[in-house]
């Protein structure tokens, strides 16, 4: 069949086979627990690896091995587990591994609970480790982009030697859509910096994020911020429904883009100009667009379920050219479709104040 | 069609049991039984019939699971009640059973009662599920179900959807697989879902015949509840 009805957790973990991966390390935690549980099945018929390692920090750790001997590896977790990660992160960063790791976000902080959220936005996009680093950071807003960012993903975590993570949420990951597969690609990127065998060579290849000596580390973080730098000219994606002639633009990514798209059409279909702006990569943030659209005079609402993190990088990008309003919901809870629009239109009968 | 007393939905991860069993509840109670609806989920917490326990009860369908208090929680717990829902005779008693053959397994654990008394075991089939296009496959599922529940398949309920994609086509095409798989296994197709009437095909025609089951959805995402609260039946 063409079309299968794939829960998203599940076109995660097959999009990435896809995509040529064939390393999988993880433990398991709810809500994602479907990307190991598939991976177990499936890594065999492809010839990949599945491993249950025995923590969160051995497994990001087995994923800086495979990673760093050219592979295309990934490992998967929700918020408490990605805490867990966070040191093996900055390694990878520093070390500039190429590598995937989802997010499949839960309720926090702490061991928080079961409930989709979007309060690890800060740390998904402003570190989350030590040190001066960023990832790539993806967030899917449908059960195709599922699949279709993280074969992004791990072309672009090979393009900059880069982390690359996928942040969704515990809904996205367990609600179920419709989803066309690509065909299972080869990869044949070349990697000649990959601990694969010195094979002649007169030094060997060496992964390692340490720079003890002389300026050896002002001269990495020299090179890491150039790749940053080109990262934000080259990969920032985002998409814009009906943000040219809105009076209000949605800011909103994953589960809440979708709440929100459902209020805007009620409010279209009322003749209300209202418009989205889904940002598909957090990091890069899609700055220079917000800054376009608060210099046209629009205004904007961000609608997250957290107290308040992207909506700071809304204000940051808007730079006090234009009204930026906020509606979150606390950890454990959704935003109802009627509650946005109904934001919306108390904003629209205020007015630009 | 006549059924028992006892009806339990099993099925792969994601088939579509919840929609089915909570549907079927509604079906019987408007045929006048008194329902009783079991949430055997302990597989996963998420999208289960306990979500609708509050709604059930105002249409008179009591929703036992785990201790109250406790629903949403990620713990394999199973609460007493349910062998009240099993002893009290005047009640017709649905199972929504977890996925796949570890999801059945907790069915072991009620087995006196089901060997006592004549049961319907129905296994929810949507073939557009990766894995499930393939008739060998659907039955490879349903010996495993049987011999992880101890219990034996009495039917087939196709579910054949693409979700909001679902057209007369894709239904069609889907109804056929799981239709050559009940042929297989011997089974009837005892329940064949729709969600719109503009799905129904020339050969559904005679409704009765063919067992057509009209789905309201209930697990749907918070983008597609538009007041927050579900439709009245």
């Amino acid at each position: 069949m063409e079309r299968v009805m794939m829960k998203g957790n599940e076109a995660l973990a097959e999009g990435a086979i896809r995509a040529g991966c064939r390393f999988f390390f993880g433990y398991p935690i709810t809500p994602q627990n479907e990307i190991p549980e598939y991976m177990a099945r499936r890594m065999p018929e492809v010839n990949g690896v599945f491993i249950q390692a025995e923590s969160e920090v051995s497994a990001i750790n087995m994923v800086y091995g495979a990673g760093g001997a050219g592979g295309r590896a990934l490992t998967s977790s929700s918020s408490p587990g990605i805490s867990l990660k966070q040191e093996g992160i900055s390694y990878l960063a520093g070390a500039q591994v190429p590598c995937v790791i989802v997010n499949v976000a839960r309720g926090g902080p702490g061991l928080g609970g079961l409930t989709p959220s979007q309060s690890d936005y800060f740390q998904a996009t402003k570190g989350g480790g030590h040190g001066d680093y960023h990832l790539i950071v993806y967030a899917p807003g449908t059960g195709q982009e599922m699949v279709d960012l993280i074969g992004l993903a791990f072309d672009k975590a090979e393009e900059y030697r880069n982390p690359v993570m996928i942040l969704t949420d515990a809904i996205m990951g367990q609600m179920m859509e419709p989803v066309i597969l690509p065909p299972i690609r080869e990869v044949t990127t070349e990697k000649p910096w990959a601990t694969t065998g010195k094979k002649g060579r007169a030094k060997p290849n060496l992964i390692n994020s340490l720079g003890i000596i002389g300026e050896d580390l002002a001269r990495i973080n020299i090179e890491l911020q150039e790749k940053y730098r080109k990262i934000e000219t080259n990969e920032i994606r985002y998409e814009a429904d009906g943000t040219g002639d809105a009076d209000l633009i949605v800011v909103a990514y994953g589960t809440t883009s979708r709440v929100a798209r459902s209020a805007i059409n009620m409010l279209r279909a009322e003749g209300k100009k209202v418009g989205l702006l889904r940002p598909i990569t957090l990091w890069p943030f899609p700055k220079q667009i917000l800054a376009d659209l608060a210099a046209q005079g629009k205004r904007f609402l961000v609608v997250e379920m957290s107290v308040g993190q992207l909506v700071e990088d809304v204000i940051l990008a808007v730079n006090d050219r234009a009204k930026v309003d906020f509606f979150g919901k606390l950890n454990g809870t959704v935003p109802t479709v009627r509650e946005v629009y109904n934001t919306i239109n108390a904003l629209l009968q205020k007015g630009g104040a | 069609m006549p059924t028992k007393r006892i009806t339990i939905i099993t099925g792969a991860f994601g088939s579509g049991k919840t929609e089915v069993a909570v549907n079927y509840t509604q079906l019987l109670k408007r045929a006048g039984h008194n329902v009783g609806l079991v949430d055997l989920d302990i597989v996963n917490p998420y999208f289960r019939s306990r979500e609708l326990t509050d709604f059930l009860k105002a249409h008179g369908i009591e929703v036992v699971s785990t201790q109250p208090g406790l629903e949403m929680a990620d713990l394999p717990a199973l609460s007493p009640r349910i062998f009240a829902f099993l002893q009290n005779e005047e009640l017709r008693v649905v199972f929504d059973v977890g996925g796949y053959p570890v999801g059945a397994k907790t069915l072991g654990r009620f087995e006196p009662y089901f060997r006592a008394e004549a049961y319907d075991l129905w296994l929810v089939v949507n073939p557009y599920r990766p894995g499930y296009d393939d008739p060998e496959e659907i039955s490879k599922l349903a010996q495993a179900i049987e011999a992880a529940s101890r219990l034996r398949l009495t039917g087939i309920v196709d579910n054949a959807n693409l979700g909001r994609e679902t057209d007369r086509q894709s239904r069609e095409e889907g109804s056929k697989v799981v239709e050559e798989a009940a042929r297989m296994l011997n089974l009837p197709v005892v329940l064949k879902t729709y969600t719109a009437e503009e799905l129904i095909t020339p050969a559904d025609r005679d409704r009765a015949a063919n067992n057509l089951f009209p789905l309201q959805l209930f697990m749907r995402p918070p983008w597609e509840e538009v007041t927050g609260e579900l439709r009245e039946i």
